[in-house]
């Protein structure tokens, strides 16, 4: 069975400290940023620095033989190209077979619970042995720099998951809520920067998070008093501290870690997976994942050589 | 139905567990709520609790005209809401 064998990431060197900022010659309430927000600082990829470049990046870390990798898949909004697809300029500077499958995946925030599930899926049915989830979604080139309300919370970040049957934790099954209806409280057309209207986002995570987080407890055949982490998206630490709240979880079950980087999109929750990848203790993990769409994912992976759970 | 009260929507919030920065029972209730130290985050999180506990959309332009901003204009949005 397909399941995460290892994470690895790229951070970019530049991290921008949200505390100095100015907006319309104005300071920012440094107290808010610390304590509601929670993103001192953002990471911003080079100008010159592209997802390929990111990722590639990524993906030396992560000390995979190249020439065993079936497939690839990168979760992206922000590809380097509008065509062709970057998981094809991937293959060729990662020195990757010709006959690997490689494609990317459209989805935002909710997208790396979405694309292990599709290439878990994807691997078994073709008898693929290794395959690579990439998440890069640099929203520095996408929002305007004078917009506090996006400019404060998006950090850039890549991550790569190698997925394989030699897996530390199994994959399992989705739970899922889109509201098409809401597809422009976060949105980017044309030459417009990204558009978010953070109060609707907030509403839909508050309302349908915890449900399909409980869904998804349900269709994995498991109570959410025995899981012992919760990864939420790292949307904002009030989001997190929010969702934690009305889940009546402990603050500690629910981390939020991303203060010194910030909301990184789809790389978010492998980040934050990766720093309990071997916390021996962390069996049963919640993944959930929400935002553009507006869309909600969620699932439970659990460590293997577990037979209590 | 019952009209709902300044006190109505204080127990609402209370009840939800918020972690506000200021104590509601201490606030004006016919002040802005931005006023008296209600950031925008906590504004967002007691609407959307008002929202849950009363039945009632806490619509965003609502919000911006000032139908929303005071624990005095809550309570007769929610009641006109509710005619």
């Amino acid at each position: 069975m397909i399941g995460i064998v290892k994470i690895a990431h790229y951070m970019p060197n530049t991290l921008a400290d949200n505390v100095k900022k100015e907006y319309q010659g104005k300071k920012v309430d440094s107290g808010f940023v610390e304590n509601k927000i929670g993103f001192v600082k953002v990471a911003r990829k080079a100008a010159d620095e592209t997802v390929a470049d990111m990722c590639e990046r990524a993906f030396l870390r992560l000390k995979a033989d190249a020439n065993k990798i079936d497939c690839i898949c990168l979760c992206t909004q922000n590809g380097d190209y509008n065509i062709p697809h970057t998981s094809a300029v991937l293959q060729h500077r990662l020195g990757l077979r010709a006959d690997v499958a490689a494609f990317d995946v459209s989805l935002g925030c909710s997208g790396y619970v979405y694309v292990l599930n599709l290439l878990k899926a994807f691997m078994e049915f073709n008898n693929f042995q290794k395959g690579l989830l990439f998440t890069c979604d640099p929203y520095s080139e996408v929002i305007d720099p004078q917009d506090k309300n996006t400019d404060l919370l998006f950090g850039d970040a890549a991550t790569v998951t190698l997925l394989g049957e030699e897996a530390v934790f199994d994959i399992g099954k989705l739970a899922l809520y889109t509201d098409g209806g809401q597809f422009d409280a976060l949105i980017k057309q044309g030459e417009v920067p990204l558009y978010m209207d953070g109060r609707r986002i907030f509403n839909f995570a508050s309302r349908f998070v915890p449900e399909v987080v409980r869904q998804a407890g349900e269709s994995n055949g498991i109570d959410l008093q025995g899981v012992d982490l919760f990864i939420f998206h790292q949307a904002s630490k009030y989001i997190v501290e929010n969702l934690a709240r009305r889940m009546k979880l402990d603050s500690e079950k629910a981390p939020f870690l991303a203060g010194g980087y910030g909301n990184t999109v789809s790389s978010s929750i492998p980040l934050v997976l990766e720093e309990y990848f071997h916390s021996a203790n962390k069996r049963a993990i919640v993944l959930a994942g929400f935002g553009v769409g507006l869309s909600v994912a969620a699932t439970v992976i659990k460590r293997r050589g577990d037979i209590s759970k | 139905m019952k009209k709902v009260s300044v006190n109505d929507v204080i127990e609402a919030i209370e009840n939800a567990q918020l972690k506000l920065d200021v104590n509601l029972r201490d606030l004006d209730p016919e002040v802005k709520l931005v006023d008296q130290g209600v950031d925008s985050l906590d504004m967002a999180s007691m609407l959307f609790e008002i929202e849950e506990a009363f039945k009632c959309e806490a619509g965003g332009e609502d919000i911006s005209s000032g139908k929303w901003n005071s624990l005095q204009n809550i309570c007769a949005s929610i009641n006109a809401q509710r005619e």
